[in-house]
C-alpha cells in the first residue's frame, strides 16, 4: 500500500484527498502517477508536461523533494507516503 | 505603561520569556500581507526589535489583506508606515525600517534571533534562506496561494534548506490572496518566533504545515533531510 496526499489547489479540483494504492512491488513514481490518472481523471495533466514535472508542482516521496531523489524514477515502494501539492509562493 | 501592556499574557510566558522577547531582535523580510501581521504580532507580544524589510510602497490592492496600512498611506514606503504604526502600538519598540528589496548583499543583523520569511517569490525566499543559513539564524518561513498555504522552520543546521523542500516551485503571475489566510499563516509564524525565542521551540522545523482554509484542513508533513 503507498498512501497518497493531495494538498494545497489541487484540492480544488481532485477527491478524496487521500488514497491508498494497494502494491505489492516497488515501482517508479512515473509508473505510479500513471495509476493515479485513473482514481483521479485529469491529474496527469496538472502534474506533467510530456515527461517532465510541470514548474511548480512539487512531490515529496516519504517526505523529501524528488528533485533530490531520482525524479520521476524514483521507486516507490509499499508503505512509503507521497504527497503531491503546488506551494504557495505569495505572502 | 510595558506591565500593563503585557498583564493577560503573564499566565502563559513568565518573566524569563517575556525577558527573552524583550531582548530579541528579528528580521522580517517582507512586509505585505504576512510580514506586516507578524511584525503586529511580534510587536504586541513584547518582541524588544524588529528589522522591517520592503522595497515596495503601499498600494489600493494591498488594503484587503495588509493590516498595517490604510487608505492615507498609499503611495509611501511600506516599511516606513509600519515603523510608524508599529511605534503607535509600543512607543518602547526598536525598530528599523530598510526599503530595499532582499539580495545577496543584504546583511543580517548579528543581534537578529530569528528570520522571518515573509517574501513573495521563491528566488528572494531561497537568497534569504541562505543569508540565514550563513548567518547561523532559524528561518520561519510561510507562503501562501488563494485560501491555502504553508508553514515551517528552516534551522541553521538540522534541517533541509528552503531550496531543497520546495525544489521545482514556482509563483503564479498574480497569487489571490485575502486576509484570512494571511492572518492564519502568520500567527502560526508568530507563535512559532515566540517558540523559538522562548526556548520552547521550534516546532516546525522538519515538519512542514500545510494549512487549508477552503476546508479548514491542517496536515503536518514529516521532512527528511
Amino acid at each position: 500500500m503507498v498512501k497518497i496526499k493531495l494538498l494545497g489547489t489541487l484540492r480544488l479540483r481532485f477527491t478524496p484527498w487521500e488514497k491508498e494504492i494497494p502494491l505489492k512491488d516497488s515501482l517508479p513514481l512515473a509508473e505510479l502517477l500513471a495509476l493515479l490518472e485513473k482514481e483521479y481523471p485529469g491529474l496527469l495533466a496538472h502534474l506533467l508536461e510530456g515527461k517532465e514535472l510541470k514548474p511548480g508542482v512539487v512531490i515529496l516521496v516519504n517526505g523529501k523533494n524528488i528533485h533530490h531523489l531520482a525524479g520521476l524514477e524514483t521507486q516507490v515502494s509499499p508503505g512509503d507516503t507521497v504527497v503531491i501539492f503546488p506551494p504557495g509562493a505569495g505572502g | 505603561m510595558r506591565e500593563s501592556i503585557f498583564a493577560r499574557q503573564k499566565a502563559l510566558l513568565g518573566p524569563e520569556e517575556q525577558a527573552r522577547l524583550r531582548a530579541a531582535t528579528v528580521f522580517v523580510a517582507g512586509i505585505g500581507g504576512l510580514g506586516g501581521f507578524v511584525a503586529e504580532g511580534l510587536t504586541r507580544f513584547g518582541i524588544g526589535g524588529l528589522v522591517l524589510v520592503d522595497p515596495d510602497r503601499v498600494s489600493p490592492s494591498d488594503l484587503n489583506r495588509q493590516i498595517l496600512y490604510t487608505a492615507k498611506d498609499v503611495g509611501a514606503f511600506k516599511a516606513q508606515v509600519a515603523k510608524e504604526r508599529l511605534l503607535a502600538i509600543r512607543d518602547d519598540l526598536w525598530v528599523e525600517a530598510w526599503v530595499q528589496p532582499v539580495s545577496e548583499r543584504t546583511v543580517i543583523p548579528s543581534q537578529t534571533k530569528v528570520v522571518v520569511d515573509a517574501l513573495d517569490n521563491w528566488e528572494s525566499r531561497f537568497v534569504l534562506d541562505e543569508l540565514a543559513r550563513k548567518a547561523g539564524k532559524y528561518l520561519v518561513h510561510a507562503g501562501l496561494s488563494g485560501f491555502f498555504g504553508q508553514v515551517t522552520t528552516i534551522s541553521p543546521d538540522a534541517t533541509s534548506r528552503l531550496k531543497d523542500i520546495f525544489a521545482g516551485a514556482r509563483e503564479e503571475e498574480i497569487p489571490s490572496a485575502v486576509f484570512s489566510i494571511c492572518a492564519v499563516l502568520a500567527a502560526l509564524q508568530v507563535q512559532e518566533v515566540v517558540n523559538i525565542i522562548c526556548g520552547r521551540g521550534p516546532r516546525l522545523a522538519g515538519r512542514l504545515l500545510v494549512v487549508d482554509l477552503e476546508h479548514y484542513g491542517f496536515e503536518m508533513v514529516p521532512l527528511v533531510k
